[in-house]
């Protein structure tokens, strides 16, 4: 029967990724240039030359929604931002014994996993740029609450043909992790443990980039790579393929990316393609993103 | 200069084929929301019948009790099957990632026709679960017969 939880380890929303770009780069963080960079290494942010908002929705399997959204502006003392993501699924049913020992539906109730993040980036002259995020997690389900607050920081070097990213996530975190509280004051913790992510990007001339990136997660290490071709030797088009390593129920997966870009001025579109294996009705997830400058 | 940007994006699933044999007669058709719903007529339907309750609501579907699991209690997945039959479960995370799978051969625990009460325990190799919500997917011969879901919390 399943007993007390001691090792149980915070899984949270932001897993799913923030875009269809960055998906299809793998789930490589710190790679974005929009306002999603908010969830990812905060230090990334500094692509972004004024402002930027982004908005993110996903639903998998006609039953769990994602959304997020995040706005960030360059300020005088740096550049601050802000995102709220959540991920819900509802009628979810509460179920009971009857008199056959069978069981039974009582009711239903909604579950909804939400984070809310600050990050704040800045540069330092010929050393790179630095960033902070502070993000609450919250978790509500059936009377039930969960909680927690982790703090990441992240470093990015650029020199014209290599970026260089650095990113801590949960650094810091409360005490506990993330802590349910039942009804009968109970509680159960949900380790946040840190996760050092170390990520190179190498472009080769105007065709595109080589990236790679290595996480540490407890006792797994988890390794990605993606390729981004611009065909045509300018942003209009481009071409990506990843493969990634991720964690599912403390074991190691593999994972395929694909993706494609198409940029028309202030106008781009991404679509990107994630393999999903051993799901009888499923085969694969698909991401499109649009996002504009203006 | 302002320089701004905004972004949209969306995801989802494709659907290769709907072969899932709704179980029971739910009032609430969301808890079979979790594929397509599209219902074969197969001999499949016959291995599991519904059930009505003496509360009154109909519920052969596969059910997880207690819902939501607080981890410290005693967890099980039920179901009826009308006959023996060679059985797989498997159990998906909110991102569709497949955390565990267990095929249980006709007349084993969870196989037999009747009702049948597995413990969750033996569907996973830890009882470390991370919070959320989990999808079960019951299917004989491969296809799906019967699903639910359920929330550790």
């Amino acid at each position: 029967m399943m007993g007390v939880c001691h090792a149980a380890t915070f899984e949270s929303a932001l897993m799913v990724g923030t875009s269809a770009d960055f998906v299809a780069n793998a789930s490589m963080i710190g790679l974005s240039s929009s306002a999603a960079g908010v969830f990812e290494n905060p230090a990334g942010l500094v692509r972004i030359k004024s402002g930027s908002a982004s908005l993110f929705s996903a639903s998998f399997m006609n039953e769990v929604t994602y959304q997020n959204a995040a706005v960030g502006v360059l300020l005088p003392f740096g550049f601050v931002g802000v995102g709220y993501m959540e991920a819900g699924v509802s009628n979810i049913p509460n179920t009971g014994v009857n008199a056959g020992n069978e069981f039974f539906v009582r009711d239903w109730y909604d579950y909804k996993d939400a984070l809310i993040r600050l990050a704040y980036q800045t540069n330092m002259e010929q050393v790179g740029s630095f960033g902070v995020a502070v993000t609450h997690y919250s978790r509500n389900a059936f009377k039930t609450k969960a909680s927690g607050v982790g703090v990441d920081v992240g470093y990015v070097w650029q020199s014209p043909s290599l970026e260089c990213s650095v990113f801590f996530r949960h650094l810091l975190s409360t005490q506990g992790g993330m802590v349910t509280t039942y009804e009968n004051g109970s509680t159960r913790f949900e380790s946040m443990p840190l996760e050092p992510t170390v990520g190179l990007r190498y472009f080769v001339g105007p065709w595109g980039f080589v990236g790679a990136q290595y996480t540490a997660i407890d006792r797994y290490s988890l390794w990605s790579g993606t390729v981004r071709v611009y065909p045509i030797a300018s942003n209009i088009v481009a071409l990506n393929a990843g493969v990634k390593q991720f964690l599912v129920d403390q074991k190691i997966s593999q994972g395929f990316t694909m993706g494609v870009s198409l940029e028309l001025m202030t106008l781009a579109t991404h679509y990107a393609y994630e393999v999903l294996e051993d799901h009888p009705e499923y085969n694969g997830k698909h991401y499109v993103s649009v996002s504009f400058d203006f | 200069m302002v320089h701004a940007q905004m972004s949209v994006a969306s995801a989802s699933f494709t659907s290769i084929q709907s072969k899932g044999v709704i179980m029971g007669e739910g009032k609430r058709l969301q808890l079979a929301k979790f594929g397509v719903m599209a219902v074969n007529v197969s001999p499949l339907r016959s291995i599991v019948t519904p059930v009505v309750s003496n509360t009154g609501v109909v519920n052969g579907e596969l059910l997880v009790y207690p819902n939501p699991v607080m981890v410290f209690s005693e967890s099980e997945l039920g179901y009826r099957l009308s006959a023996n039959a060679e059985v797989e479960l498997k159990i998906y995370n909110m991102r569709a990632n497949l955390v565990a799978k267990r095929t249980i051969p006709r007349g084993g625990l969870g196989a037999v026709a009747g009702y049948n009460r597995i413990p969750l325990s033996l569907l996973m190799a830890h009882n470390n679960w991370s919070g959320g919500v989990y999808f079960v997917l019951l299917l004989a011969n491969g296809k799906v017969i019967g699903r639910t879901k359920f929330t550790v919390m």
